[in-house]
């Protein structure tokens, strides 16, 4: 295992209490391995990809558990060792690439820093030449134009781009890409996909991609980790999960996702209701207020439990759910539905 | 006012909006002198109409100018060429009162509701406020039309008195809608409305705009760049790009047999995403690389720059929105034939 992220909680202190963000969550990522995580806002899904290169600190959260990075509890270094692992082993890259880099630099100089920093023999001419390398590597057309440029000249999709050439310019094991291709259009959107797919098979990188888009998750994906209300709901291999989810939020945020190939003006599956408040989560299962297929006994709360081998599902009923939710999903007249 | 159906053709003869060869331009000054060294085009000669009870729903990428249309159209800006007939009369330059009844007519709903609601104002405030400042009803009407209102968005009337902070994201676009809705608008011009919210809520919500338009009987330009949420709203779809239509059509006609290249590419990038299981992402798309500067577009087709098909004639003539039969138009010299649409499929 490449990285292994167990009984994981964090913590955040806020005006209205304590809010439990992420609670007792336990991942690993094998290497060369494409996860997802999907969630939507709140879920606790950004939190996650934070904590693992130890980017929240303890004056804004409360963080217990472990991560073990190849054999290394990682989550027990303190911060000046941290820096050995970040860049090298793990990096990240974010929603919004203009304003992830430095705007009064050229993407040029930003990249040869990032080299010359971590490899202080590097010469001028060799980390150029590594810099256009990696500009190729990421699909950037005129790679030599394109490193004197500053990011406002360039496109999101560009922008994009280049924050994928720096994260992998030190060889990481393991990207961490949260909602990489959110703020691009579809189109462009594809393409840094392709990209994504493309670098995994090339130079091995295993990647931890946080997402609320299933189609992104789908694309990508060689497993799935669905998130709600700051814990794993649903995990197994992303054919699987997908195709035929286990859970009912799983299954509800797949049927509320207005697709092409459906009917057209007929009544989405809306979830009625709001994810809990993470101040005071429900003692039961979360997802229970909104479920239609919640019973008593969901009151107590339950474990992701193993369905097969490599498929969990954290609710007491993940077998015949998918049944009972075709068919209640598709009544009209859904009794819990949100708009009266 | 009747609302239509999805098998109504648009009647041309009495549209509630017509928009013709609508051009919107910003000066780009230089930094020193402020003098004007160019302009940003960001629509360039734009036409369509909406009958009563229709929804015309516009899509595009980013930096297309559907938004700009969206401004333009409800007279946020002035537009620099072009006219605007909202209702018979010609609004394109109408101030003072005549600009007051068209807003009356004509409300937005914008895309981040945590920034479009005052964060001061109550719930209540907030759905009155357009019936205060359009002068419409007594007191007593505005107070009980606010309730309506709630029922109608499904916002707990006993909520009524808190101001928009306590309330999620999908809430808080329902508060927007209630608010545009009060002053009885014939249309509803809808900036991004979903695409600040999650996809549970967004569903919400994009129900909710389908019963009301049912429900009264209104029209809306629905401004998106997902084709899968703009086609759950809305009767037609048009495609923008560059500042310009290049399709027009009715939406099943036009997501099952685009005739533009451009629709084609969008519909294919959304179809990979959309495909069950694993998908190749290897596979080639029919056009690759980025949308030119609306500082400095192309000559002829804007976008002949990515186009698999181009050829010398599509840069030297700008191709007119053509109507090319089914209801459907079409701004390329070369419109794909039917079976390389609907082989899509």
């Amino acid at each position: 295992m490449l990285l292994q992220v167990q009984d994981l909680s964090i913590n955040y202190a806020s005006s209205a209490g304590r809010v439990h963000a992420v609670d007792n969550l336990s991942l690993s990522v094998g290497e060369g391995e494409i996860i997802a995580v999907v969630g939507e806002s709140g879920s606790g899904k950004s939190s996650v990809g934070l904590a693992i290169p130890g980017l929240i600190t303890a004056s804004i959260a409360t963080i217990s558990g472990s991560i073990w990075f190849k054999g290394e509890e990682i989550s027990r270094l303190p911060s000046h060792d941290l820096r050995k692992f970040r860049g090298k082993e793990i990096s990240m890259i974010f929603q919004n690439a203009r304003a992830a880099l430095n705007p009064v630099r050229t993407v040029g100089d930003q990249l040869l820093e990032t080299l010359q920093t971590r490899d202080k023999d590097l010469s001028a001419s060799r980390a150029r030449a590594r810099a256009l390398e990696l500009f190729e590597l990421v699909g950037i057309s005129d790679p030599i134009t394109r490193l004197g440029a500053y990011p406002h000249q360039l496109s999101g999709g560009m922008c994009q781009r280049v924050m994928i050439a720096l994260a992998v310019s030190l060889d990481p094991s393991l990207l961490i890409a949260d909602e990489p291709t959110s703020a691009l259009d579809v189109t462009v959107k594809v393409q840094i996909l392709q990209l994504l797919k493309r670098l995994t098979a090339q130079i091995g990188t295993s990647i931890i991609i946080i997402t609320h888009d299933l189609n992104v998750a789908r694309a990508l994906a060689d497993r799935v980790a669905v998130m709600y209300a700051g814990q794993i709901v649903e995990l197994g291999p992303a054919v699987d999960v997908l195709k035929t989810p286990k859970m009912p939020y799983t299954q509800a945020l797949f049927q509320s996702l207005p697709r092409l190939g459906g009917e057209r003006g007929e009544q989405l599956a809306a979830i009625p209701g709001q994810p809990p408040n993470l101040t005071a989560p429900p003692q039961g299962c979360r997802f229970a207020d909104r479920c239609p297929h919640a019973a008593n006994i969901c009151q107590s709360a339950p474990e992701l439990f193993g369905i097969t081998d490599s498929r969990k599902a954290r609710c007491f009923f993940p077998h015949d759910s998918l049944l009972r939710a075709q068919t209640s999903f598709n009544q009209p007249e859904e009794p819990k539905a949100a708009i009266s | 006012m009747t609302p239509t159906t999805d098998n109504t053709l648009p009647v041309a003869a009495t549209p509630l909006l017509k928009v013709e060869d609508l051009e919107m331009k910003f000066p780009l000054h230089s930094a020193l002198l402020r003098r004007t060294i160019g302009w940003i085009q960001a629509v360039r000669g734009v036409s369509f109409s909406i009958s009563p009870g229709e929804s015309l729903g516009i899509v595009g990428e980013s930096g297309c100018g559907k938004s700009t249309l969206a401004e333009t159209v409800v007279r946020l800006t002035t537009p620099t060429g072009g006219s605007i007939v909202f209702n018979g009369r010609d609004v394109t330059a109408a101030a003072g009162g005549d600009l007051r009844r068209l807003r009356r007519d004509v409300q937005m709903v914008f895309q981040d509701p945590f920034q479009s609601l005052n964060p001061r104002m109550t719930v209540r405030q907030l759905i009155r406020e357009p019936m205060q400042v359009h002068r419409i009803g007594t007191v007593e009407e505005q107070q009980s039309r606010v309730a309506e209102l709630c029922d109608a968005v499904g916002i707990d009337r006993r909520l009524i008195d808190r101001r928009p902070t306590t309330f999620s994201g999908g809430q808080r676009q329902r508060i927007a809608i209630a608010r545009a809705l009060a002053p009885k608008p014939k249309l509803l011009v809808l900036d991004e409305p979903v695409s600040a919210l999650d996809t549970s809520v967004q569903a919400q919500i994009l129900n909710l705009l389908n019963e009301l338009r049912a429900r009264m009987g209104i029209s809306y330009i629905f401004i998106g760049h997902d084709l899968a949420v703009v086609r759950q709203v809305c009767d037609r779809i048009g495609v923008m790009y560059l500042g310009k239509l290049v399709e027009l059509g009715e939406s099943e006609t036009l997501l099952e047999a685009p005739r533009h290249p451009y629709t084609q590419t969008l519909l294919s990038a959304v179809k990979a995403l959309e495909a069950d299981g694993s998908i190749d992402l290897t596979e080639n798309l029919p056009s690759s690389g980025e949308v030119p500067s609306p500082k400095n577009p192309p000559s002829g087709c804007g976008f002949r720059t990515r186009c698999a098909y181009a050829t010398d004639e599509c840069a030297s003539d700008s191709p007119e929105l053509l109507d090319i039969g089914s209801l459907q138009e079409v701004a390329c010299h070369f419109p794909l034939k039917l079976t390389d649409g609907s082989s899509r499929k």
